[in-house]
C-alpha cells in the first residue's frame, strides 16, 4: 500500500475522533461513491451503532438486525455513487436506505403477526422518546392528535404498514389513513411555520 | 418516456411522498415510485422533505454491533471468493473481448481473401494417382493467374500444355520448383476455358504428340468465369 492510502485513512481516522457531523457524512457518502473502502470503514465505525439501533427497534431480533445492517453496508457500497450532496440531507438519504431495506425484509417474510405481538402498545397520549436535539419537532407532535401520532409512530418507527396499524389498533382502514394523512398535514404546517 | 400528468399534480405528489417516506408502500410501489422521482422533479423534492422532517423519529438508542460485523462486510465485499469472482469476470471479459476482434478482423478480411479457382485440372502420372494440381483463378477483368502444386519436381525444364476440343495445342507456361505460379494473358486462359485437357512435358519446343508427357487430366470448370 502507498503513502497515499495511509493519507487518507489517517484523515478519516482523525474524522472520527472529532464526532463526525452531517457535513461528513455527506463527505464520506462521497467518497464511498468514489469507491474509497477506508470511507466506508470510517462510515460504518460512525453509523452503525444508530442504524443497528433503527433496525433492531424494526425488526425486534438482533439476529436479524445485524444481517440487515451487513446487507445495507454491502448495498450502501454499491449505491453510494446515486448520493447526490446538493440534494439534502445524507443521513436521512443513509437511514431511509437502511429501512427501506428492513421494511422489505420484513413483508417478503410475512411475519408481521409475531411483531405485532412484540411491539410495546403505546398509550395515545404518550409522547414519542425524541432526541433532545429535536425540540422543534418534539414540539410539533405534540401539537397532534394522540391517534395521529400513534399511527405515525407505529408506520415510521416500528415499520408497520396501513392495514397492520388497522388490525393492530382494531380500527377501519379509512380511519388509519385519515390520521396519518392529518397528522402528516399539521406535522408540515407546524415545521414550515 | 413521458410521464402521466397527474404525477405532475402536487396533492397526488404529497401523498406519493408521504406513503414513500412512511415505508407504506409495496416493494413494488415503492420501485415505481423511485422511478418516478428521478423523473418528477416535484416528486423527487417532496419525498426529500418528508425524509429530513421524520428522520429524527427513526432514531434511538444507538446498539453497538458485533466485533466480527465489519469483518463480515469485508469479506463480503472484498473477500477472496469476490476477488475470484472479479478474476472470472476479467478473464470472461478477455475472452469475449478477443473472440469479437477475431470475429471483426475476419469479417474485415474476408472480402480480400483470393476467390477459390475457376478452373482446376488434377494431372495424373502413369504410376501415381495425382501428381500435379493446376488450378487458374481469374482475380479481376483481364488478371488470370495460374498456379501449379506437385511433389516431384524434377531437375529438366517442364511445359504445361493446354489442349483445345479441336485438338491444338497452346503452351501455358513453363513450371518449375521455383515457378509455380504465374498470370495468364488473354490468348492462354481462353485457352484454358476451352482446354479439354491439360498436359505436363519435359519440352517446350515439341508439342506433347511429338515429345511424350509427364502427367495429363482433364480440366475442369469449378465456377462461373465471368
Amino acid at each position: 500500500m502507498d503513502a497515499s492510502f495511509f493519507g487518507v485513512r489517517a484523515f478519516f481516522i482523525k474524522m472520527a475522533d472529532k464526532n463526525v457531523s452531517g457535513a461528513n457524512i455527506t463527505e464520506l457518502l462521497v467518497a464511498i461513491g468514489r469507491g474509497e473502502k477506508v470511507a466506508l470503514e470510517q462510515l460504518y465505525r460512525v453509523q452503525a451503532p444508530a442504524l443497528l439501533g433503527v433496525l433492531l427497534r424494526l425488526t425486534q431480533n438482533r439476529a436479524q438486525a445485524e444481517d440487515l445492517l451487513q446487507e445495507g453496508f454491502v448495498r450502501l457500497w454499491h449505491k453510494a455513487e446515486l448520493f447526490d450532496p446538493g440534494q439534502g440531507s445524507a443521513e436521512a438519504w443513509l437511514f431511509s436506505l437502511f429501512r427501506h431495506l428492513a421494511l422489505d425484509q420484513l413483508r417478503q417474510q410475512g411475519r408481521r403477526r409475531a411483531l405485532l405481538q412484540q411491539v410495546i402498545e403505546p398509550e395515545p397520549e404518550e409522547e414519542m422518546a425524541l432526541p433532545s436535539q429535536h425540540p422543534r419537532l418534539q414540539h410539533c407532535l405534540a401539537q397532534l392528535s394522540g391517534e395521529s401520532r400513534q399511527a405515525l409512530e407505529l408506520c415510521y418507527r416500528h415499520g408497520l404498514t396501513h392495514e397492520e396499524v388497522s388490525s393492530h389498533l382494531r380500527t377501519p382502514l379509512g380511519t388509519v389513513k385519515s390520521w396519518l394523512r392529518r397528522g402528516l398535514e399539521r406535522l408540515k404546517t407546524c415545521l414550515c411555520r | 418516456m413521458s410521464v402521466p400528468l397527474r404525477y405532475q399534480h402536487p396533492s397526488i405528489v404529497a401523498h406519493l411522498a408521504q406513503r414513500y417516506v412512511l415505508g407504506v408502500q409495496t416493494f413494488r410501489v415503492r420501485r415505481r415510485c423511485q422511478v418516478l422521482s428521478r423523473r418528477v422533479p416535484a416528486l423527487a423534492l417532496a419525498v426529500r422533505q418528508w425524509q429530513e422532517r421524520l428522520h429524527p423519529l427513526a432514531e434511538g438508542s444507538a446498539v453497538q454491533p458485533a466485533a466480527a460485523l465489519w469483518s463480515g462486510i469485508e469479506q463480503r465485499l472484498w473477500g477472496p471468493s469476490q476477488q475470484a469472482q472479479l478474476r472470472l469476470w476479467r478473464s470472461l471479459f478477455a475472452l469475449a473481448a478477443s473472440l469479437l476482434l477475431t470475429v471483426t478482423v475476419w469479417l474485415w478480411q474476408s472480402p480480400a481473401l483470393p476467390p477459390g479457382p475457376h478452373y482446376i485440372a488434377a494431372l495424373n502420372g502413369s504410376t501415381e494417382p495425382v501428381q500435379w494440381v493446376v488450378n487458374v483463378t481469374r482475380l479481376k477483368p483481364g488478371v488470370v493467374r495460374l498456379g501449379i502444386e506437385g511433389e516431384h519436381w524434377a531437375e529438366q525444364p517442364m511445359a504445361l500444355w493446354a489442349q483445345g476440343r479441336d485438338g491444338n495445342w497452346r503452351l501455358l507456361g513453363k513450371p518449375s520448383s521455383r515457378n509455380r505460379e504465374w498470370p495468364l494473358d488473354k490468348a492462354r486462359w481462353l485457352a484454358v476455358a476451352e482446354a479439354e485437357r491439360l498436359v505436363l512435358t519435359t519440352s517446350v519446343e515439341q508439342t506433347p504428340e511429338q515429345s511424350g508427357w509427364l502427367s495429363e487430366g482433364p480440366c475442369l470448370q469449378l465456377r462461373e468465369w465471368l
